[in-house]
């Protein structure tokens, strides 16, 4: 599952279109963009209102172990050596006004810049130049990151930021964000799969048929929620050693009348199960 | 993992974390010129990224990271009751580098540390200290290579020559240096040294293949130990942790036999002999993670913290080991 923040509108307009991502009835405080699989939501400027939409955004989207967060949108570089439109992955984003810095995981490969983000409070101009700064300066970033390494292992967090500007916030306009962002809309579509991929390579251990087995059985034997989380963790030992479940098979046809009966029955599964 | 590792992922140390006050220390050079093509990014303190929360042991495994660090204090640990002393009073171990750059299924770092990425710490000068102000109370016994494989490492963080050579100039020290590597060459340059021990995990072939990837094969470690024996170091054998497996006494039977007939059993200083042992909550932590190996799953026992095959098991896999052993080796030189 893949999750989006962006400050603005323009920021988001590209990705709702490319994505064919359809605004949310039910979703109040935020705006919400989904097509199931991508989930996006309108921050507003800023590093709180960054904080707030982000574990907002964690918080209300359905229940996965592989949500990928990326904040995407554009920045101002502090070197006029990066062309108005390079994408930037940042590796490091530091807050200096809050003296917080974050790390998301380098793991993935990729051909783009990547270079340290600089969160202010306030949109950063030439006055912010003359400090020893490195990379780019954005309002988001510190926020989203803060927000995310709270829910998220830091390998499925991700800073997209596109290059606006040269500190001169003024002159950026809606047009000119749209453009931006629409022109990396492939490269951002690449890092999506990515983060899919990776996601994917973390397969449960237990197929849908094992599930419904080891719901069955746990029902037919009257377990109580304590016995079947007992019974999960010794069949997914199992599992792993053995490779399938197929000695539990003839217990999917016994019954008991009693509590007492079923755990009987338990200690005889378990005995199979641990030799 | 394989495929994600040749589709979607950086090499290993594509990046270099390297601590602000690390950056004053001429190690810090040393080694970052090995690193020439990796991304640096400066950090304020190690555990700013050793210690986020969430990581993933594995998928940081397959694109390890490298944090040059500096350590504040603790520098040297009192051995610990899992570990043999070899008849050593005075045990302590020390980790100027965390964590290793293979991936044994058994390792207990996958459930100690929060992440994967291997942490060097640059102010050696510091340890060195520490023991010297130890060594003016007696000898001691210190082993330097539990919590990384140094010698694996040489060629990138030249930790193990450096302690080599102050071990040369301080006798009352005993060093020892673990290792499954099969890279004695990268010291082989350094004459041997009477209070050195290099001290070498070995494992059936079907074991490294299994559970120690991508660790040297059997044949070269032998290999390396062979050159090291021949360079007159003094040398331990490992025969830690046995594993149980399908037909173990055939297994470990063929395996003794290989070791002793390509080494020369007569100069070998000791041996030691160990099953699998790790602390429960290490084991715990780490099957929350893994789905992808057998042993981690098999069903040990849990006593007094610590998981190990039940007790009767054990006591065939070491007794197994022990009679195997001393055909060659006298039992006195065999520490369980």
């Amino acid at each position: 599952m893949i999750l989006i923040t962006t400050a603005l509108f323009h920021e988001a307009k590209p990705l709702i279109e490319y994505f064919n991502l359809i605004k949310a009835p039910s979703s109040t405080r935020f705006d919400l963009y989904s097509n199931g699989e991508i989930y996006l939501v309108i921050s507003g400027v800023g590093l709180l209102k960054s904080v707030v939409a982000t574990t907002w955004l964690i918080a209300h989207t359905p229940k996965s172990t592989s949500k990928t967060a990326f904040n995407i949108g554009i920045c101002g570089s502090f070197s006029d050596k990066y062309e108005v439109g390079t994408l930037v992955i940042a590796n490091k984003i530091t807050c200096h006004e809050l003296k917080r810095t974050y790390y998301p995981d380098m793991l993935i490969r990729h051909n783009f810049v990547e270079a340290a983000v600089n969160t202010f409070l306030s949109p950063a101009d030439k006055g912010e130049a003359g400090l020893a700064y490195e990379g780019f300066a954005d309002m988001e970033a510190a926020g989203f990151m803060e927000a995310a390494l709270n829910f998220l292992p830091p390998h499925n967090i991700f800073c997209l930021k596109v290059v606006s500007d040269y500190l001169e916030p003024e002159s950026v306009s809606r047009d000119l964000v749209l453009k931006l962002i629409a022109r990396n809309i492939v490269n951002f579509e690449y890092l999506f799969d990515i983060g899919k991929k990776i996601n994917k390579s973390f397969t449960d251990v237990f197929s849908s048929q094992d599930y419904e087995m080891l719901d069955s059985i746990s029902n037919n034997l009257k377990f109580t929620v304590s016995l079947k989380h007992q019974l999960v963790k010794i069949a997914r030992q199992y599992k792993n050693r053995k490779g399938n479940l197929d000695i539990m098979a003839p217990f999917c046809n016994v019954a008991v009348k009693s509590k007492n009966e079923g755990k009987i029955v338990f200690e005889k599964l378990k005995e199979l199960l641990l030799k | 993992m394989k495929n994600l590792k040749s589709c979607c992922l950086n090499d290993k140390f594509s990046h270099v974390y390297v601590e602000e006050r690390a950056l004053s220390y001429p190690l810090t050079d040393k080694i970052l010129d090995r690193f020439e093509k990796s991304e640096k990014i400066i950090i304020k303190h190690y555990k700013d990224v050793f210690c986020r929360p969430h990581q993933d042991f594995q998928l940081q495994k397959a694109s390890q990271k490298l944090i040059l660090a500096v350590k504040e204090d603790n520098f040297l640990y009192k051995g610990a009751d899992l570990c043999q002393s070899f008849g050593n009073s005075n045990f302590y171990y020390t980790s100027t580098v965390l964590n290793c750059i293979y991936n044994c299924d058994y390792c207990y770092l996958q459930g100690m540390y929060p992440s994967a990425y291997i942490t060097a710490f640059v102010n050696i000068d510091d340890f060195f200290d520490d023991v010297s102000s130890k060594l003016e109370k007696g000898p001691l016994y210190l082993t330097i290579s539990y919590d990384t494989d140094l010698l694996s490492l040489e060629t990138l963080l030249p930790f193990t020559s450096m302690w080599l050579d102050y071990a040369a100039k301080n006798p009352g020290l005993t060093l020892e240096v673990r290792t499954k590597s099969s890279n004695f060459k990268s010291v082989s340059h350094i004459e041997s040294i009477s209070n050195v021990v290099l001290a070498w995990t070995l494992s059936p072939q079907c074991i490294i293949d299994k559970h120690e990837a991508p660790s040297p094969s059997l044949e070269s470690r032998l290999k390396s130990i062979a050159a090291a024996i021949d360079a007159g170091w003094n040398v331990r054998l490992c025969f830690d942790p046995v594993i149980m497996t399908d037909n173990w006494q055939t297994v470990y039977e063929d395996f003794i036999s290989r070791v002793f007939s390509v080494l020369p059993y007569n100069k070998i200083n000791d041996v030691s002999i160990g099953s699998f042992r790790m602390s429960c909550d290490y084991l715990k932590r780490i099957r929350k993670q893994r789905n992808d190996s057998a042993l981690i799953f098999y069903p040990f026992e849990c006593k007094d913290g610590i998981a190990r095959y039940p007790a009767q098991i054990e006591k065939s896999l070491l007794d197994n080991m022990v009679s195997l052993v001393s055909e060659y080796i006298e039992k006195e030189r065999i520490f369980l």
